[in-house]
């Protein structure tokens, strides 16, 4: 009896035992298979690793879908910004210039995240002339030692990073694998590309007449307050090579955020102004433009789908005057 | 370090497995290697307060040792003051200070540290073992078991608030026995379950929910917008309950049995029976040693039995919310669980029972409803929900199927220690497998958004 209840008892620790080792050998086996499959379908075309070096845009998150964009040589020219800059239509911008420009800008993105996907661009284009449109707003000049970083989780592994701190990234990420998938959909002609080979996908964001309630602003951090996000905006202006040509804009808003005239936060606001287009002033082939001011474009709330984002009433104008901007001032790929 | 991190997953744990693995077999350093193993997980997060941790540790150790040899009731007394001003000065400064400064018009301090983290739970750990040791109920034990008792690093930052009898005599017996692999797959099962909960539930329904929040800080809400923030109470369902299995199952694999936290709290039909099944081991803390003894303060003679109950009712839901934070929000939303109970004791005693369906309905609306203040920043941005709710339906159904999801599994689908006993019934190689593909779906998961789970603040 004894030895039966024991035997019993063996065969149950054993099967607990192989319960255990099925466990841990499944759970390897599917993530050493899933790491190669990644690794090999190069899900954001950095080429890398890669079966093909052909570019994919496999993710409508554009701070994923910009590290395939940024490598397209097809394209000498891109614009640079958060979400103010995102409903620009490159070619609307481009106009009948010989730029041919990419969406680069990403929603919610900090000083330090447009910069990384610039230097990327450069990086990727340094063999011809290149022509950078940074976009800004009031948010570039905040005194927060934050404004230069986000909230928002950042892929600078895919950017700039070494091949081994790649390759740890791309195989813990749930987007890889989803964008791998979607390669093989793309390539098998199953699925669109979620974007515009430019990057550029129409805003489709309504007008949302609730939040235009705000009381326009008064106050402000001093106008001799440091400026974190525009200081990250100045090294990499510096670093430029001279043939590079540059635009930095600032973006419309509504009239309801704009700061009262005469009240601190305008004062700060200039101050912000007036350094952007010191810094822009000092190179050669560069422009600068305000749009950030009060005319009727900013005063008709119809034209946004916030206080800060134009909407698809709004943009066209926008657009345009971007591009007479590039147009006026001689930017020209050499 | 978060339990849901790839360096806690895929460094600490897996590690600290293989270090007990072998010191499991030493009487000497079982205990001590656990120990060490638990202040390394406490102090990945912020060094600066494992001395804290230990001073605390220490400092109610040898007060306890003081008592057993003194039998000084005051010394108990001394000690859970001291407890508590550690945890005042630490937790509440900074409200009391603003209160002081609004009522009576006290100069304005502001203190400028920060909250060791998961210091409300040990410092309900103390009192527990402190007033059970007063009772006679508790013993003195060796240091190494005490501080073991409060660091296990599977329970420290967050619960579950284990009654030093439930574990004590656990601490320093050999974890890896004849038959350990059982436990120690229900321990798995418990974990991936917690964090399927956690990564797949919970984080999902705070990025739907953090908008509203956000905007209901600033501004007045379109109208039916609010009605998003409800799903506040699932998402804090699933990320505590999710934690406190993860608890649970890294205490299984490290041989020891942790109380359980949560049985479907969603599926009451009261909402004292929802309280009975919603942080149990902190509702028990409340009862045994709070509600207990308030309700035992005479005023008013015999005959105000009944009235000295609910007041120390509402005193203890209140004092509960203001665990949960400093500030008037928590405090209010204790205080309206406290007016729920005695309205629902009041019920029972002088009505007939509602149908089931009616009073689980009621419940989960009231808790729904009143979750959304401990969820708030202000009682400003509450009430502008509350509008939201009111003046009309949402506009559109943009992340109602994540919220249907998670109602369907918090309402209809067996509590998780239900599910993982039928997962572990037998050693079906099947579940293993599937719990192993849940697994990398949850690492992969975590990639995108590493979230804190919300009780860390408390």
């Amino acid at each position: 009896m004894s030895s039966s209840t024991s035997s019993f008892e063996q065969a149950a620790v054993a099967g607990w035992s192989k319960w255990l080792v099925r466990y841990l050998v499944t759970l390897a086996v599917l993530a050493a298979a899933l790491a190669l499959f990644v690794v090999v379908m190069d899900p954001f075309s950095t080429g890398r690793f890669a079966l093909t070096q052909r570019i994919d845009i496999t993710t409508s998150n554009p701070r994923l879908s910009d590290a395939a964009l940024v490598r397209d040589k097809r394209f000498n020219g891109a614009i640079f910004g958060d979400s103010v800059a995102i409903g620009l239509d490159p070619q609307a911008v481009a106009s009948q210039s010989k730029w041919r420009l990419l969406q680069l800008a990403m929603f919610a993105a900090s000083a330090r995240e447009v910069t990384t996907v610039a230097s990327a661009f450069e990086r990727h284009h340094s063999d011809g002339s290149t022509l950078e449109i940074f976009v800004v707003d009031s948010r570039w000049c905040s005194d927060d030692p934050k404004a230069q970083d986000s909230d928002a989780v950042f892929p600078a592994w895919l950017y700039n990073s070494n091949d081994a701190t790649y390759l740890a990234n791309l195989q813990l990420s749930s987007e890889a694998v989803v964008a791998s998938v979607t390669r093989l959909q793309i390539w098998a002609g199953l699925v669109q590309p979620p974007l515009r080979e430019d990057g550029y996908a129409p805003w489709s964001y309504g007008h949302n007449a609730a939040t235009f309630i705000q009381t326009r602003p008064v106050e402000a951090a001093a106008p001799t307050a440091p400026m974190p996000a525009l200081d990250v905006l100045a090294a990499h202006i510096s670093a430029l090579g001279d043939n590079r040509a540059l635009a930095v804009v600032f973006a419309p808003q509504h009239v309801s955020v704009l700061p009262v005239p005469g009240s601190a936060a305008a004062v700060r606001l200039e101050a912000c102004k007036q350094r952007v287009h010191d810094m822009v002033a000092r190179r050669p082939r560069a422009a600068y433009l305000d749009l950030m001011i009060e005319n009727p474009l900013a005063q008709d709330a119809e034209n946004f789908t916030d206080p800060l984002h134009l909407d698809g009433r709004g943009l066209p104008s926008f657009a345009a005057s971007v591009a007479q901007l590039i147009e006026q001032s001689g930017l020209k790929p050499d | 370090m978060l339990f849901n991190s790839y360096v806690f997953l895929l460094g600490f744990l897996p590690a600290a497995f293989l270090i007990y693995w072998f010191a499991d077999k030493s009487d000497t350093w079982r205990t001590r290697v656990l120990i060490v193993l638990s202040l390394i997980f406490y102090g990945y997060w912020d060094v600066r307060f494992v001395p804290l941790l230990i001073g605390s540790i220490l400092v109610n150790w040898y007060g306890a040792k003081l008592y057993a040899a003194s039998k000084s009731s005051a010394l108990i007394t001394c000690m859970i003051v001291l407890d508590l001003a550690v945890l005042g000065v630490f937790k509440y400064f900074n409200f009391f200070a603003a209160n002081l400064h609004a009522v009576f018009g006290v100069p304005l301090v502001r203190a400028h540290w920060a909250l060791p983290l998961g210091i409300s739970f040990f410092t309900f750990h103390h009192i527990m073992y402190l007033v059970d040791l007063r009772r006679g109920r508790a013993s003195t034990y060796p240091l190494d078991k005490y501080a073991l008792y409060i660091c296990f690093f599977p329970q420290a930052i967050a619960g579950p608030i284990a009654r030093w009898s439930e574990v004590m005599e656990q601490f320093g017996k050999r974890a890896f026995q004849p038959g350990w692999q059982q436990r120690c797959a229900l321990g798995v099962t418990f974990v991936v379950l917690g964090l399927l909960q956690k990564i797949m539930l919970g984080d999902p329904l705070a990025r739907i929910i953090y908008p509203v929040y956000q905007h209901a800080a600033t501004g007045p809400l379109p109208a039916g917008q609010g009605w998003l923030a409800l799903a506040f109470g699932f998402q804090v369902l699933f990320d505590f309950a999710g934690y406190s299995d993860i608890a649970i199952g890294l205490g299984l694999m490290f041989g020891i049995v942790l109380p359980r936290n949560f049985d479907g709290p969603f599926r009451a039909t009261s909402i004292v029976d929802l309280w009975q099944r919603w942080h149990m081991t902190l509702a028990r803390f409340l009862r045994d040693y709070v509600f207990t003894p308030l309700s035992r303060v005479r005023i008013g003679g015999g005959r105000h039995r009944m009235t000295r109950a609910l007041v120390a009712i509402m005193l203890t839901m209140a004092l509960c919310g203001l665990w949960h934070g400093a500030g008037w929000t928590y405090v209010l939303w204790g205080t309206l669980q406290g007016v729920g109970i005695v309205f629902a004791a009041a019920w029972s005693r002088n009505l007939p029972s509602p149908p089931a369906i009616v009073g689980w309905a009621a419940t989960l609306a009231f808790f729904l409803v009143t979750c959304v203040m401990f969820r708030a920043p202000t009682l400003e941005a509450t009430l502008r929900i509350y509008h939201s709710i009111a003046t009309g339906l949402p506009a559109d159904t943009n992340g109602f199927r994540t919220i249907a999801i998670a109602a369907f599994c918090a309402v209809v689908l067996p509590p998780s220690h239900v599910i993982a006993a039928r997962l572990t019934d037998r050693a079906n190689y099947y579940v293993a497998a599937s719990l192993a593909a849940a697994t990398v779906v949850v690492l992969l998961e975590i990639s995108r958004f590493e979230y804190e789970f919300i009780y860390f603040q408390f």
